[in-house]
């Protein structure tokens, strides 16, 4: 007892420290996925309710006879998975483009301006790309019939078009801070390295493909793994634009989303987050492996 | 004379323009919705209609004020919340990550496997059982909901406690001869070394905090909105002449730009020399 007081008193400054972080993660951090999981399990319509009709596996039961969400597993892929795409090899592409550059000055140049995008809060981009796309007088409906493409104006936001148009809002998707990710990961290359593929012959696609690649795994991994739990859990542009086509665009994490945001059914709303909760962490181990295995291959 | 050593280096001084051409091309069709958005904030509904694609005079200022009129609320909640909750958060996780990383202390093992595996669990599992909690703490429609959720973010104290654990620690060594108590060494030697990262820290939360609109929505009643969320129901939900929605987004971009203008040379250093390294 009496060594625990004299330790206590040595490191007490410590504990006094991280006492504010410790008492706000068991509150905010430890309890919430523990109670989500309980949640899972009782019918709950409120989220005042208290919990106390047990109905076992019933919200799963439930959920996967649930056409919107089965619908929504199905529109995560066709929307998420090539926005995933851009999301990943856009950094790269930007990352390496800047890197070739010869000047230093238009490079750090092009650093800023790489950055540049984020002073820009992401409804306010959404907001200007509903702009571009809307029916009347939108942008992009402007540039295509005066151009003699489409005849009459698209409906760009309406359910026919709005995954295409959603992957492709942004274009040419200006990476931020992910790029400059990269691109420090490409001025850490150390300079003897390039300087031998140079001597040795090396052309520039080959050297970023067998040299550049190599020395970015940390990079790839970071993209890459935020970019595969993204498809699971971003719904910023369900936000913005499912009101207008019913529940076309809805993807699981916004039918939790609106679910919860409506009041509705908070235990199957629960039951969604459980599920992306197992499916994210099944894939995020797979991605780490893969990835992983590829790093011992490098080596 | 290091201008012409480097073209030598780099092959045909032709590729090089073409490579300029195409960063400069894409950079330009990139910022051109933001360009555009600049100039129609400040057109009548007549120049708007007929002249979006190009800068016109005069400028209509008006359009800010009415803008404004609209938004001023949202500002003002959203500036106090943005400010205090970056604040609360540099403070407890400086703290906390500083201590993990650099005072050995009974637990601080445990206390790194815990934030470690805290990191694994993805928002969409809490999203419920956070709402109820924050109702049932009474919290729901109160600055502290849009204060608390970045507060105690565990991303937050990992990153800080790989760049703590970069400082060597003969320097803590030397100031606990010199006298120095645990407080003193994180205050007057941990924060000032380590300012590179927490200005990058401080300026992700303060603009994440100010861009998001989801959580708000979620918790709070519309009055209470921060920007974000009341640009969505005030222009976006609303039918408002263009060029005065284009003036709404501008004013609440303003704190970013001023943001960006000031730091963004702090911020890619923090980026380039944190543990994003990986």
């Amino acid at each position: 007892m009496r060594k625990v007081l004299l330790y206590l008193r040595r490191h007490w400054i410590a504990y006094l420290m991280v006492l504010p972080l410790f008492a706000g993660v068991c509150v905010f951090g430890i309890y919430p996925p523990l109670r989500g999981m309980l949640i899972s399990f009782f019918d709950v319509y409120n989220v005042t309710d208290t919990l106390d009709d047990f109905v076992g596996f019933g919200n799963f039961r439930d959920l996967f006879r649930d056409t919107i969400f089965l619908h929504s597993i199905r529109t995560m892929f066709t929307l998420q998975i090539p926005r995933f795409i851009v999301n990943c090899s856009v950094p790269f592409i930007y990352g390496e483009l800047i890197f070739l550059v010869a000047n230093k000055k238009l490079q750090s140049g092009y650093r800023i301006l790489l950055l540049l995008p984020i002073v820009c809060p992401d409804i306010v981009n959404s907001l200007i790309w509903q702009n571009i796309y809307a029916y009347d007088e939108g942008i992009l409906n402007e540039i295509l019939t005066s151009l003699g493409i489409l005849k009459e104006n698209i409906d760009f936001l309406g359910q026919e078009y709005i995954i295409p148009s959603l992957i492709f809002k942004g274009f040419p998707w200006l990476p931020g801070t992910s790029g400059l990710i990269v691109l420090a990961g490409l001025i850490n290359i150390p300079g003897e390295v390039l300087e031998a593929t140079r001597l040795d012959g090396c052309g520039t696609l080959r050297r970023i493909f067998v040299i550049d690649l190599s020395y970015l795994v940390g990079q790839i991994k970071y993209v890459v793994v935020f970019g595969v739990i993204n498809i699971f859990q971003d719904y910023s542009n369900q936000l913005l634009f499912a009101d207008r086509v019913g529940t076309a665009i809805h993807v699981p994490a916004y039918y939790m989303y609106q679910l919860v945001n409506t009041n509705q059914s908070i235990g199957k709303a629960a039951a969604i987050g459980v599920v992306l909760f197992a499916v994210i962490m099944v894939i995020t181990a797979c991605t780490y492996k893969f990835l992983n295995s590829r790093d011992d291959e490098n080596v | 004379m290091s201008e012409t050593k480097m073209k030598k280096k780099r092959g045909p001084r032709s590729s090089q323009i073409i490579l300029n051409a195409a960063i400069i091309f894409l950079f330009a069709l990139g910022l051109y919705p933001l360009l555009m958005a600049l100039w129609c904030a400040f057109k009548t509904p007549n120049q708007y209609t007929l002249y979006k694609w190009f800068p016109t005079l005069p400028l209509r200022g008006e359009n800010i004020a009415l803008a404004w009129d609209k938004i001023d609320g949202y500002m003002f909640r959203t500036i106090a919340v943005a400010v205090l909750s970056t604040a609360s958060t540099l403070i407890v996780t400086t703290m906390a990550g500083f201590s993990v990383a650099k005072l050995r202390f009974a637990g601080s093992g445990f206390l790194l496997a815990l934030i470690l595996g805290l990191n694994m669990v993805p928002g969409v599992l809490t999203l419920v059982p956070v709402v109820m909690l924050y109702h049932s703490l009474g919290l729901n429609n109160t600055l502290a909901a849009l204060i608390l959720p970045g507060t105690f973010s565990t991303g937050t104290t990992f990153l800080l406690i790989c760049s703590f654990r970069g400082i060597p620690d003969s320097l803590f060594e030397a100031a606990e001869i010199d006298g120095a108590n645990d407080f003193q060494k994180y205050a007057m030697l941990g924060v000032p070394l380590a300012v590179p990262i927490i200005a990058t820290i401080a300026i992700m939360q303060f603009s994440g905090t100010w861009s998001d609109f989801s959580w708000p929505m979620l918790i709070m009643t519309r009055e209470n909105y921060t920007i974000a969320a009341g640009l969505k129901v005030e222009f976006y939900d609303a039918t408002v002449s263009m060029p005065v929605s284009f003036a709404a987004y501008l004013l609440a971009s303003v704190p970013l730009i001023v943001l960006f203008f000031f730091t963004n040379r702090v911020y890619a250093e923090g980026i380039v020399s944190s543990g994003l390294k990986l």
